[in-house]
């Protein structure tokens, strides 16, 4: 009877709970499938008649299919570099003991402090002086380089939270530190990875200025930049545009529908009990 | 030395040198990347540039900026009071609303996967499309929001209720409501931290939990006891992220207040957004980097204060003490 | 430990490095870089706009690259945050060869050094130019202590756009064009309706927006001034000024017809009137293009009310410059030629965003007799038109006017009391003691 009971509340919760959530995008759909004087019209959720041309019209008006591909390579490439850096550094500083870890962790947090605003020129006039305007190259080697203060710092948690007791075994066997990085942690953190697949992924295919500053000619542009190229100071195109930004949610969607299986609960514990 | 002690040393020295091999990648892109562009903000905010003509025409001024900011600018406090406001209110909410929907998320039930997928929709559509969207959803007259708690009063109405009466305020051009406005879009945007509660979730062991039902404990004992202190290291990540996102919140701002004016007498004037206007708009790039200094010391003493705190409430299973 | 523990350090510490570097060679490789053919010369061109700009700058390059067969144009689009890349660029060098500039910030630019003055330039083609067929304040925007760092190549004007659907619901006959302020408030309450008697305006006669270039062309009218003409010091603290700013704000306060704060927020000022909120607003030429889009609704455009000064209205311009860095100097004067020329411009015309600024062009491809509405009229607008007093503080300048226009909005002031508390701020900003 119990069981019944909470079913039924968990249930109702979500529903409740998840009708208030999609409200913006239920509006931003029904948007995309408006013409431009019924699109702010109050209280019509469904359109008369339905727009389906509109979505049409966002890749006849301007190159969308190559912003894709675009998008893609820049945030696939960022991933990898994302995953890889961050979970060696967050390892470190997780579970290796040397000397400066703590202050050097605590400066690798002060890089979240500072708002982007004020390094964008030193950035930029760096990476003109390198050459590496033009190319994607600013977008993507950074991920390399540590992969972002916050996807160590998730990571360097989750490590934390893995019993001692696993790395003790191995490395009584004879595991080196990459050997327990690579076939106890790693594994363990499967879900934290996931995590910040998925974060990382949408951070980078959402990113809007990096993209735009470092970026001249528009053939590279990505997504994000071609979703603002249906808004501009004198006249908007909302339907377009929210059509344009439908389009670009679906990758995002499958990718989190991929990512759920991480999200099992419960580890397995292999042979550590009592 | 000893053999032994000179084994020490190498062991000690083989430790460190691992240490920093794996943190490598983090340290290089530091010193390449983020030390000098931090440098270069630093000298800024000690000198005056409107950031478009040569650097060479950059001129010191000394304390200047900082002077200024402390003692003559209401808008510097002001800024910060909307900042301090809405970390206060949005902070908490986010931390705490992300953890319940997560528990509710990690419910064993039938296409759990879709209301998942509902409840991060939200933070992932891309900027300059969410204002729109939040602009309709708060608009006062049709906006969805205001036609609800306008629906709300008239039921009250015809219950005899009448007297009390649910606000519908005009929201974003409302000196009063606009910040809270803000507070309720940060909050639909809790996805990420959602999903990283979730991931946290997924590392309690199932096996305290069997334990706990087995000695007859309610849902709420079984997630007071055991899935809060479990996942303190994820609140602590959440906490930390969160209060340095707010103290830095700017591009829901931005793009919701069109021409960043700061709303109804500066009321969503935030801190990064004045920073900005400061930078670009009057181009006082030396002022704006000085802004951006003190800022990036009261968020790094709130973190410290948090992180000196976390001996204290966060319970890391893998830890030794 | 022991033996083991430095071949097992070492094959970490290669992991690591052959990590990176196989990171770093996949973003090398990502690199699409494109050059063109080696004998071309690259010139490249910055701008602005939504999509239908793209496509007029991919024409106009076509036509660009035809005539002058050994130059390659890039075009660098950037959809926004301009002016940020802008700085960026100038900060950096590497501005493009041809720049697109707003009237609006010229005086920094030109300050910052980085445009080329043209006049040497415009001497030397003294022919390719009639500067007559320019409209009369297009040159004057980008002319800055006697230099013409831009010209101007596409402008706009401001009239008053009505839903004609409304006035035949009301049976009120159109606006005709020499109605003066005092018609303009009676159609306003005339068209104020609350149909559904429920204590809610749901259709309001008109909306002007309380920023300080929406209601110049209302000041100017009632003979009004913002600064002086020397742009030294304020000038709005007159008796004509206050009375133009009364009137419009017991548009909103006392006759209510006007929406309050928030009401249509999220509308831009052309979608008010497509979805018949609104029944009269100005609007500039740029709205006519997205107006055409709406099949569903009847528009027009009116001349701006005569005030007791006569007609007035806002004009402004956008303009090309030459980077001063560039090392290609003489081919993006011959770019800017082509597009101020008449083939240019005819080709800007016809899309119909903004009038440009060859009035031959203009009234040949503007205006569209196939069309209800009367575009000629923003043409005949440019005749009576004026531009805002722009100085090098015009962005401080513009954050205090809002500040306090926005409380004239909101009601907590009034006019003459609004007036008066700006006159010290403004002068302080304009004689450079910040603000």
């Amino acid at each position: 009877m119990r069981r019944i009971v909470s079913r039924v509340v968990v249930y109702a919760l979500l529903i409740l709970l998840s009708v208030a959530f999609s409200i913006p995008f239920l509006w931003s759909v029904s948007a995309s499938l408006k013409s431009l004087d019924q699109v702010f019209k109050a209280g019509v959720w469904i359109p008369m008649p339905i727009r389906w041309t509109n979505y049409k019209h966002v890749f006849d008006n301007i190159p969308f299919h190559l912003f894709f591909v675009n998008s893609f390579v820049v945030t696939v490439a960022c991933l990898i570099g994302q995953l890889s850096s961050a979970s060696l550094v967050a390892f470190s500083f997780a579970r290796l003991r040397w000397f400066g870890r703590d202050f050097w962790f605590v400066v690798m947090l002060s890089t979240m402090m500072l708002p982007a605003v004020v390094t964008m020129i030193p950035h930029f006039v760096f990476f003109n002086y390198i050459g590496w305007i033009d190319t994607f190259k600013p977008l993507i080697v950074p991920s390399f380089l540590g992969g972002g203060a916050f996807n160590i710092f998730l990571l360097r948690q989750f490590f934390k939270t893995i019993p001692l007791d696993l790395e003790d075994a191995a490395r009584i066997d004879g595991c080196s530190s990459f050997r327990v990085f690579l076939q106890i942690m790693v594994p363990l953190a499967k879900p934290a990875l996931a995590t910040i697949a998925v974060l990382s992924f949408i951070g980078q295919w959402n990113n809007f200025i990096e993209p735009l500053i470092y970026l001249h000619a528009y053939r590279k542009f990505t997504v994000a930049i071609g979703i603002s190229m249906f808004k501009d100071a004198y006249g908007m195109f909302p339907h377009y545009m929210m059509a344009a930004s439908i389009i670009a949610l679906l990758p995002i969607l499958v990718l989190f529908f991929a990512a759920q299986r991480y999200f099992v609960s419960g580890i397995v514990l292999t042979g550590i009990k009592g | 030395m000893t053999a032994i002690q000179s084994a020490n040393v190498r062991r000690a020295f083989k430790r460190n040198l691992e240490g920093y091999l794996f943190a490598s990648p983090c340290l290089v892109g530091f010193l390449i990347l983020t030390l000098g562009a931090m440098l270069f903000s630093l000298f800024l905010s000690f000198a005056e540039w409107d950031a478009q003509s040569p650097l060479k025409e950059i001129s010191f001024v000394g304390f200047n900026n900082y002077r200024e900011m402390f003692f003559e600018d209401e808008l510097f406090y002001k800024s910060l009071y909307n900042t301090a406001y809405y970390t206060f209110f949005s902070v908490p909410l986010r931390v705490t609303i992300a953890l319940l929907l997560a528990v509710l998320l990690n419910q064993k039930v039938r296409g759990i996967t879709v209301f998942r997928t509902i409840f991060y929709l939200p933070s992932i559509v891309v900027g300059a499309a969410t204002a729109v969207v939040w602009s309709w959803i708060l608009n006062p007259s049709y906006g969805i929001l205001n036609l609800t708690l306008h629906k709300i009063n008239l039921f009250l109405d015809k219950i005899y209720l009448g007297f009390i009466n649910v606000p519908e305020p005009t929201w974003l051009e409302s000196e009063f409501w606009s910040k809270p406005a803000l507070i309720i879009m940060s909050v639909w945007g809790l996805g990420s931290s959602m999903l990283i509660y979730l991931a946290g979730l997924q590392g309690v062991p199932d096996h305290l939990y069997e334990v706990a039902d087995l000695d007859g404990a309610s849902s709420l004992r079984k997630f007071w006891n055991i899935t809060v202190p479990m996942i303190t290291p994820t609140i602590f990540f959440n906490l930390i992220v969160s209060v340095i996102g707010a103290f830095q919140v700017f591009t829901q701002v931005y793009v919701i207040t069109v021409g960043h004016t700061g709303g109804p007498n500066n009321s969503t004037l935030v801190y990064v957004l004045y920073l900005y206007r400061k930078a670009f708009d009057e181009l006082q790039m030396g002022y704006a980097c000085a802004l951006a200094w003190v800022l990036f010391v009261m968020i790094l003493l709130f973190t410290m204060l948090i992180l000196r705190s976390s001996a204290l409430w966060v319970y890391y299973e893998g830890e030794r003490r | 430990m022991g033996n083991h523990s430095r071949p097992k350090l070492v094959s970490s510490a290669l992991v690591v490095v052959l990590l990176v570097c196989s990171a770093l060679g996949v973003a090398t490789g990502c690199t699409s870089r494109r050059e063109g053919p080696e004998k071309k010369t690259l010139v490249r061109f910055s701008f602005w706009g939504s999509f239908l700009e793209l496509k007029l700058w991919e024409e106009m390059k076509a036509l660009y690259e035809k005539r002058y067969p050994d130059v390659s144009l890039r075009l660098e689009y950037t959809p926004g945050e301009y002016l940020r890349k802008l700085r960026l660029q100038f900060i950096s060098g590497t501005a493009c060869d041809i720049i697109m500039v707003d009237d609006e910030f010229y005086p920094t630019y030109q300050e910052s050094g980085n445009l080329e003055d043209l006049k040497e330039y415009i001497a030397r083609d003294k022919d390719a130019f009639n500067f007559d067929d320019f409209w009369k304040t297009s040159l004057e925007s980008f002319t800055y202590k006697k230099k013409q760092c831009a010209l101007p190549w596409d402008g706009f004007s401001t009239l008053m756009f009505y839903n004609c659907d409304l006035f035949d619901k009301a049976g009120v006959p159109y606006p005709n064009d020499d109605w003066t302020w005092e018609d303009f408030k009676r159609l306003a309450i005339q068209l104020t309706k609350d149909f559904d008697n429920d204590g809610r305006i749901d259709q309001f006669g008109c909306n002007v927006v309380f920023s300080w270039l929406g209601l110049e062309s209302v000041v100017w009218s009632f003979g009004g001034q913002i600064l002086t003409p020397d742009k030294k010091r304020f000038a709005m603290n007159s008796r004509k000024t206050i009375a133009a700013l009364q009137y419009i704000y017991d548009l909103k306060y006392k006759y209510h017809t006007m929406p309050q704060a928030g009401e249509l927020s999220g509308m831009m000022g052309e979608i008010q009137l497509l979805t018949g909120r609104v029944a009269m607003l100005p609007g500039g030429a740029f709205a006519v293009s997205t107006m055409r889009g709406v099949e569903a609704m009847r528009w027009d455009v009116a001349h701006m009310p005569t005030g007791p000064a006569g007609k007035s209205t806002r004009v402004s311009w956008d303009g090309l410059a030459i980077y001063s860095r560039s090392k290609h100097k003489e081919k993006a004067w011959q770019f800017i030629k082509l597009v101020l020329s008449d083939e240019g411009q005819r080709l800007i015309g016809s899309l119909q965003r903004a009038v440009p600024v060859r009035k031959s062009a203009a009234y040949a491809t503007f205006v569209n007799p196939q069309t209800p509405q009367k575009e000629e009229k923003f043409l005949e607008a440019m005749e009576y038109g004026r531009l805002t007093p722009i100085t090098v503080k015009y962005a401080e300048m513009d954050i205090v006017m809002r500040n306090e226009l926005d409380k004239l909005s909101l009601g907590v002031t009034d006019p003459a009391t609004m007036v008066r508390t700006l006159e010290p701020q403004i002068n302080r900003i304009l004689s450079g003691k910040g603000s």
